[in-house]
């Protein structure tokens, strides 16, 4: 093999290993570092995106504990395919999965309206595994730039709006305001005995949070 | 144990060689890092001939076994005396089957990769395909 071609080679693997990377692996969307090299342009004022989504799926974990990890994967899998549809093919956005059920959606300005209008669907993501009927749902957060705001805290800020967005139903999308900050949203948990140990969330703001969840409301339990 | 040259394996069939492969899969494999080298493979030649002659990698047999039977393989789980695969039946219906060597059975690397390809599509998919069908 001559040294042109070993280049020519070990340039074509560079290229597949860094096309590799940049693909998530359980979806068809991006990976966390093809979010990061977005978060470079976006702090640069060089993207073309103006709006950051922020979007987990509601109750992930208990998915996972009742029917499994492959349960779990099959799920973001499923969400992959609805975010990939909605906001890369139709609204020439792009998204990624950031970490675990966490994906991130990187819009134009003037594609808010449209996401809006179509977000809904991510509201009851049904899907069979191992012929048992499963369903997710997922809630969001967007925050939009003001051209001064860091990448890093325009996803915090989305983030915060999608807690809540939780506290709202599956399926909402809210955007972030400066409300936010002086109202921010907690989340406590906890398990009632009597429902066959069913988890127990509660959402709302700080400000009337109970320092613990004390009664279950499927029951009247106290827990 | 039982000659690698022979098709079965404690009664189970062996994984297929490579020459047996569709061409998509093929390069699926290439473009994943499972076969080495496109040229040996597509050209021929000695090279060729002696990958041709190999038995599949055990994730691109499993993945070639079931996209002939019109499933595609979303997620692949291998672990050292297992493998799990989870596949689409349907645009939103999946289902995960899974091989476990049995722990008094103590095979060579290349040999358990076939029993557990062999156990795969013998017992655990003939299991399951006809569920699907039902389903579907």
């Amino acid at each position: 093999m001559t040294l042109d071609e070993s280049i020519e080679r070990l340039e074509r693997l560079i290229a597949e290993v860094r096309q590799a990377s940049l693909t998530d692996d359980k979806t068809t969307l991006g990976s966390a570092l093809a979010l990061r090299q977005e978060e470079r342009l976006i702090n640069e004022g060089t993207s073309e995106f103006g709006v950051v989504v922020f979007g987990d799926l509601n109750d992930f974990k208990q998915l996972n504990d009742d029917h499994s990890h492959e349960a779990g994967d099959v799920a973001i899998n499923s969400v992959g395919q609805i975010i990939h549809k909605i906001a890369i093919e139709d609204l020439q956005a792009r998204a990624f999965r950031q970490s675990g059920d966490e994906f991130v959606v990187l819009l134009r300005q003037d594609s808010v309206k449209d996401f809006l209008s179509v977000v809904a669907s991510l509201g009851s993501i049904e899907f069979s595994h191992k012929g048992q009927e499963l369903k997710t749902a997922m809630s969001l957060g967007y925050a939009l730039s003001d051209g001064k705001t860091s990448f890093s805290d325009l996803l915090e800020r989305a983030e915060a709006a999608c807690q809540n967005a939780k506290a709202l139903g599956a399926g909402e999308c809210v955007e972030w305001t400066e409300d936010f900050k002086l109202n921010p949203l907690v989340r406590k948990t906890g398990k009632c005995r009597k429902c066959s140990g069913a988890r127990i969330s509660w959402s709302g703001p700080k400000q009337i949070a109970p320092a613990n969840l004390t009664c279950c409301p499927g029951c009247g339990e106290a827990l | 144990m039982s000659s690698n040259h022979e098709d079965t394996i404690l009664g189970l069939p062996r994984r297929p060689r490579v020459a047996d492969a569709s061409m998509s899969t093929i390069l699926w494999a290439i473009a994943g890092g499972l076969l080495a080298g496109p040229v040996g493979v597509l050209v021929g030649g000695a090279a060729g001939n002696a990958v041709a002659n190999q038995r599949q990698p055990l994730e691109m047999a499993i993945r070639e076994y079931l996209t002939r039977n019109g499933l595609d393989v979303v997620f692949y789980y291998p672990a050292p005396r297992a493998i799990k695969v989870t596949f689409r039946y349907d645009p939103n219906a999946y289902w995960t089957v899974e091989s476990v060597l049995p722990d008094d059975l103590q095979l060579l690397p290349e040999d358990r990769d076939d029993w557990l390809f062999g156990d795969l599509v013998q017992h655990q998919l003939p299991d399951v395909l006809p569920r699907i069908r039902r389903a579907s």
